[in-house]
């Protein structure tokens, strides 16, 4: 499938998600009813009618095979892999900030990051710039910026 | 022109206090090294630094943010030239030939003429604007809120029609940026809009948030999909960085042609320095005695392009702080900026706040001063972050975006939707989707919404108010020209081939 037909597919989808949800939007208590819901409402319907050109210009060019090769499809995977392994990690980072405080949760949270990529092997390293980074972060903002972390 | 003199003098009086020069100094050495760095752009460099602005006066945070923009302009040709990988769009052009040249073993002159062309192309930029900002400040203030909704939609509708690929998915990526900015209470009914009953969404969707996941995640997942190739930098030393009288003669007339053009297409919204850059590569290639020189190490086709990107960047602060609408990506990051510190920027900026604007103009004319001082005889001391490993580099910047997430709004919500708009901002350039449409919709997109409904009620409802000034009808003609230009070249490309094939 070529990326123009997902990008089409997924504009319609949006499109009428959005659009029908407008259409469910508290109305305004004084004035016109409607003056909250005519904007978004406008903005889902083009956006259906974009998905819908896009869809068409797709098909009337004809789908064209993907020629992905086997090479390719192997570094797709890793780089999802280590998408998904760093928005996990962020996710975490982001329920242990405030519990932890910033300087744990952020040397943990980049010295994770930098095992991911940087490797196990430099691992010296790794702890080093994590340390330095979260010390050097929570000096500059708390003491010479004056703004608090927690 | 006497007028024009004492705003400056007033400017300067802003801009040489130390406090403002130690910025600019700092903003420009940190948008250097961001700018350095691939990938990194001002856009990403400013919304990863941004948090540093957080405690200043506007007058100064504005300072640093432009020291860093036309920072990260001179810091984007280094890699460029030393590496062949553009630190952002627009230092591509500076590899065709800086990269060349380098390999000839003429490094020392071309980073030298980079950042002399880019010192001069940024003079002359500040020297026009200096002289534009307060007329076209003065034209701006007869804008009613039909006039500023027809503006806002001739600035997304060529953002969309301009930015590269295809027409249709720069609406989407509008489109979704106007969405975005339709979350949160609506301000003229006070009726909660998308928020889905979570109490942090009740004040919209912060669009610097939507910034930063989308520039600086969005450039860190990206760089996932190369991590395992390495660009090395061969050498960290060169010869003298400067230039022989020969090769200054080959590139005077260049820089000086490619200052105003650049300037021009910096002013333009959705146009910037990348696009400058290449019509002024194009333009010294045609116009050159041999043009086959070009593309092998030409030393003006290096000069031209970096003269055209950094007038660029001065020329599109004019919309933001003259109009209040920004053209670009990154000046979008500043009004935003500008905006949390409680300045609104347009037209009244040059009365009401005239220490921000005449400070930002002087600061700009001290800033390239300081730029040339930090890219030329300091070159060959920045050039070695550039053998710092990225595998370290990027981990940083991720630690930075969040640091600067937090400090917004402290706020762990706002960590979630980082990581959703880094995920956005991943899956849009994957699949060839503009991010710029998106950036500009997402912060213009309340004020545009809120001009419609004012000028409807000014009206009693009626739409013939955004046709019945004549600036009204000249801005949004200009917006369905840049819609329809795609569709005329293409029409144009057709006939073309059509005759060619007969």
């Amino acid at each position: 499938m070529s990326s123009n037909l997902i990008v089409g597919a997924a504009a319609c989808i949006i499109g009428v998600i959005y659009t029908v949800q407008a259409f469910y939007l508290p109305k305004a208590p004084i004035g016109d009813p409607l003056s909250p819901i005519y904007f978004p409402a406008a903005l889902g319907i083009i956006m259906l009618i974009c998905g819908l050109g896009l869809l068409l210009t797709e098909i009337k060019k004809g789908v064209y095979r993907n020629k992905e090769k086997g090479k390719t499809h192997r570094k797709n995977k890793k780089t999802i892999t280590l998408i998904t392994l760093t928005v996990a990690f962020g996710l975490i980072y982001a329920f242990i900030f405030e519990r932890f405080g910033f300087v744990i949760s952020t040397t943990l949270f980049l010295g994770a990051i930098l095992f991911l990529i940087n490797g196990k092997r430099k691992w010296t390293i790794n702890i080093i710039v994590s340390l330095v980074f979260s010390g050097s972060i929570w000096y500059v903002f708390g003491k010479l910026l004056g703004i608090s972390l927690p | 022109m006497e007028d024009v003199l004492a705003n400056l003098a007033y400017g300067f009086s802003v801009a040489l206090t130390p406090t403002n020069l130690i910025l600019v100094a700092v903003g420009g050495l940190f948008g250097t090294i961001m700018g350095m760095l691939p990938g990194i752009g001002p856009a990403t460099g400013i919304a990863v630094l941004l948090p540093m602005t957080f405690s200043m006066n506007p007058a100064s945070a504005l300072i640093t943010m432009c020291g860093i923009y036309y920072g990260a302009m001179y810091g984007g040709s280094r890699s460029s030239i030393l590496i062949n990988t553009p630190g952002d769009g627009a230092a591509i052009a500076a590899t065709f030939d800086g990269y060349p040249m380098a390999q000839k073993g003429e490094a020392g002159p071309a980073l030298a003429i980079s950042a002399i062309a880019s010192f001069i192309g940024g003079i002359i930029a500040v020297v026009v604007m200096t002289l534009l900002a307060v007329p076209v400040a003065r034209f701006a203030l007869k804008f009613g809120p039909a006039e500023y909704f027809s503006l806002m939609v001739f600035a997304l509708s060529a953002t969309a029609a301009i930015s590269k690929g295809n027409l249709i998915k720069g609406l989407i990526s509008m489109l979704l940026g106007l969405m975005i900015s339709t979350v949160g209470i609506d301000l003229q009914s006070g009726v909660p809009r998308f928020t889905f009953g979570v109490l942090e969404l009740q004040t919209g969707i912060d669009f610097l948030v939507v910034i930063i996941g989308m520039y600086a995640l969005g450039e860190v997942f990206k760089f996932y999909e190369s991590i395992d190739v390495s660009s090395k930098l061969r050498t960290t030393k060169f010869g003298r960085i400067w230039v022989t009288r020969e090769q200054w003669r080959r590139c005077v007339l260049p820089i000086l042609r490619s200052a105003p053009v650049g300037f021009l297409i910096g002013v333009l919204p959705g146009a910037g320095g990348t696009m400058a850059s290449m019509v002024a590569y194009n333009n010294e290639k045609q116009l050159a005695k041999e043009p086959e020189r070009f593309g092998k190490g030409a030393i003006e086709g290096l000069a031209a392009p970096e003269a055209a990107n950094n007038a660029a960047s001065v020329g599109a602060l004019i919309p933001m702080l003259t109009l209040g609408v920004p053209g670009s990506g990154t000046t979008a990051i500043m009004m935003g900026a500008l905006m949390m510190l409680g300045l609104k920027p347009g037209p009244l900026l040059f009365q009401n706040n005239a220490d921000v604007a005449w400070g930002v103009i002087s600061s700009m004319y001290v800033g390239n001063i300081i730029l040339a001082i930090i890219n030329i005889p300091l070159a060959g001391l920045l050039v070695k972050i550039l053998a710092v490993p990225p595998k370290i580099l990027y981990p940083i910047i991720l630690g930075l975006a969040f640091v600067g997430t937090y400090t917004l709004n402290y706020s762990i919500v706002d960590f979630y939707l980082l990581l959703l708009f880094g995920l956005v901002g991943y899956f849009m350039k994957k699949l060839k989707i503009p991010t710029a449409p998106l950036i500009l919709a997402a912060i213009v997109g309340g004020s545009m919404e809120q001009s419609f409904r004012q000028a409807l009620t000014l009206s009693d409802g009626s739409l013939k108010i955004f046709v019945s000034s004549t600036i009204s009808i000249v801005l949004l003609i200009l917006a369905a020209l840049s819609i329809a230009y795609p569709f005329v070249i293409d029409l144009m490309k057709k006939k073309k081939n059509v005759s060619a094939s007969e």
